[in-house]
């Protein structure tokens, strides 16, 4: 799940996956934008089936939150 | 092509909601003017639907609450968002679009200021209603999933009179002071900047209303200029999938905000980087331009993979509620895409003026509006001033804040509160702001005085800073000295406050990074920050 996850974000903004680690903040590490981050959790949606609610996107601020709401998401 | 004489286009004159869904429902009748996607199938609305459902909601919101009543309404983008918006104004009731990235506690600060009674929610809110339900007990929370049901219920329409003058929205907009100021809209105000602005831009075809709703350029434009002039609109409840919506749904035009457009402009150049096809389409550029000058548009065909990664039918894109870089407005260019920006304000509706196709100056944002005058105040000797403005635009003022609106409307002159110039053809510049709002590239308002307000009450912050960087929000810390000795790591302990105080914030408003400084900040001689000068 987390290479998985890093691989998109590596894709998404384009730098090098070993660069992204569990607790790189999206934001102020690797350069995301606020439209950024809604961005990537359509990638998200479509990578691993699931339905994130537009005001559950402000929780993810880390790769280690995101890994952890798809768990949480997919076990639902 | 560029500042040849063009013709206004000609515009339906209406100055109520009503009378702009009679005159459209008997022109378009059954052609559709709204679609949205959903997971148990796609829904597309016609014009003869749009305003049986509006004139059958207004009738049960005026049976039910009467008139006068503030409804406030939150939710993503939808059909529902915009019957209530429009039901409650033909209803002779005030609506109160709410932001939909502010927390329970700013939204009844909100509610309670301009005394709405009735909250109307899409489900995604339904805790932000229960939230409001105890908060403010008189209040009468909605589902938008009932407005089914009560459009159903009514069996004979009550044909409700309005008030083309009177108050018909109450638009919360950040105040330089922290507190947001409720600048109130008579529905003459929006009907005439949607005229107004449709006589400067004619929009056909297709598009995707993209920007939240409570936003009053999308409203304007995506709303109410769409169904005058018959435009298919897809209504996006988010901004997930902004790229793959447009490749399926081909959109002619796009309004939207500097943000997006400059997203969609890196993903290009980093497409064209990596197929290596860079030095080939500056050679193409040079083979159309003369061709432009000929009136022959040659760039369609010749830039046709880039516009085909855009769906391959944009002709255009109007880029509003933030400055665009004008390297992106030549790049779109070269590629046949046309971006026209412009300037606006919600206290003007909020077009004021925009940059048309074939008449425009490279970095202003355009001529005002028709029937729109825009003039600088006390211009210094180099011509630059305040931007004020004059016009049937203009707000009737700040909710329950006589002050206030008298002090931005002046002899009936609004005060922008931008400074700007005026050119001898009358296209306007943005200069500067009197103003310490920041605005980011979303369009988002924010003024930096609230949150060094709320930094300054962490324990050890003696001053502190917030202004832009790179699209993001900073914060300068100076903290106290003796606090900072008793801390090993004063940046960590400082990161995990900030990130505290950004858990309560919209999104937004959020503190990307903060720095800490050894020394107190420049002042002036009254003792206030100098913003510039410690940037």
């Amino acid at each position: 799940m987390l290479n998985k996850v890093i691989s998109i974000i590596s894709e998404y903004q384009d730098i090098p996956a070993d660069t992204i680690h569990v607790d790189s903040h999206l934001v102020n590490d690797l350069g995301f934008t606020s439209y950024d981050v809604v961005s990537l959790v359509g990638k998200f949606e479509d990578e691993f089936d699931i339905e994130v609610p537009d005001r559950k996107i402000k929780l993810m601020k880390t790769v280690d939150d995101i890994v952890k709401f798809i768990e949480a998401a997919m076990e639902e | 092509m560029k500042n040849k004489p063009f013709p206004y286009y000609e515009v339906p004159q209406f100055a109520t909601i009503s009378e702009l869904l009679e005159l459209t429902k008997n022109k378009y009748s059954e052609k559709i003017i709204f679609r949205t996607k959903k997971k148990k199938g796609d829904e597309a609305v016609s014009y003869n639907r749009l305003y049986d459902d509006v004139i059958k909601l207004a009738t049960h919101f005026h049976q039910t609450y009467g008139e006068r009543t503030r409804i406030a309404v939150i939710g993503e983008n939808s059909y529902e968002w915009i019957i209530t918006y429009f039901a409650v104004v033909c209803s002779n009731n005030i609506i109160v679009p709410v932001d939909k990235e502010l927390s329970s506690s700013d939204i009844a600060e909100l509610l309670k200021d301009c005394e709405a009674t009735v909250f109307v929610y899409s489900k995604d809110y339904d805790d932000i209603a229960d939230d409001l339900g105890e908060l403010i007990s008189s209040l009468a929370c909605i589902n938008m999933k009932s407005l089914k049901s009560y459009i159903e219920g009514i069996a004979e329409v009550q044909k409700i009179d309005t008030d083309k003058d009177s108050p018909a929205a109450i638009i919360y907009t950040s105040g330089t002071t922290g507190k947001s100021k409720g600048v109130i809209l008579s529905q003459n105000n929006i009907c005439a900047d949607s005229r107004h602005s449709m006589t400067f831009v004619y929009l056909y075809g297709r598009t995707i209303a993209l920007l939240p709703f409570h936003h009053t350029f999308a409203f304007t434009v995506s709303v109410m200029c769409n169904i005058c002039n018959g435009v298919d609109t897809l209504i996006a409840p988010s901004l997930k999938n902004v790229m793959e919506l447009i490749n399926d749904f081909k959109p002619t035009y796009l309004a939207v905000v500097p943000m997006i457009v400059e997203k969609v402009d890196k993903g290009i150049l980093q497409k064209i980087e990596k197929s290596g096809k860079k030095k080939l389409l500056g050679v193409l550029d040079k083979v159309c331009k003369p061709f432009d000058a000929l009136g022959i548009g040659l760039r369609n065909k010749c830039f046709s993979a880039i516009r085909n990664g855009l769906g391959g039918e944009l002709d255009f894109i109007i880029s509003g509620g933030a400055p665009i870089d004008q390297q992106i407005i030549d790049r779109f260019d070269s590629y046949g895409i046309k971006i026209m920006n412009g300037y606006g304000i919600s206290e003007c509706s909020p077009v004021v003026s925009v940059n048309r196709r074939y008449h425009y100056r490279v970095g202003s944002i355009g001529q005002a509006l028709p029937e729109v005058k825009v003039k600088i105040d006390n211009p210094a000797e180099n011509g630059e001033g305040e931007i004020c403005v004059q016009g049937d635009i203009v707000m009737l003022g700040y909710y329950n804040m006589p002050e206030e609106t008298e002090k931005a409307i002046v002899d009936g002159w609004f005060h922008t509160g931008d400074l700007g110039k005026i050119d001898k053809d009358g296209f306007i510049y943005i200069t500067g702001r009197i103003k310490n709002l920041i605005i980011l590239s979303n369009g988002k308002n924010v003024s930096p005085e609230e949150l060094e307000t709320l930094i300054g009450r962490i324990p050890g912050v003696v001053e502190c800073l917030v202004s832009e960087e790179d699209y993001k929000l900073v914060a300068e810390i100076y903290p106290d000295e003796e606090f900072r000795a008793t801390q090993s790591d004063i940046q960590a302990y400082f990161n995990e406050q900030i990130d505290q105080l950004n858990d309560t914030l919209p999104p937004y408003k959020a503190i990307a990074k903060v720095t800490i400084r050894d020394t107190e900040f420049v002042k002036t001689t009254t003792k206030k920050i100098k913003r510039t000068y410690n940037k």
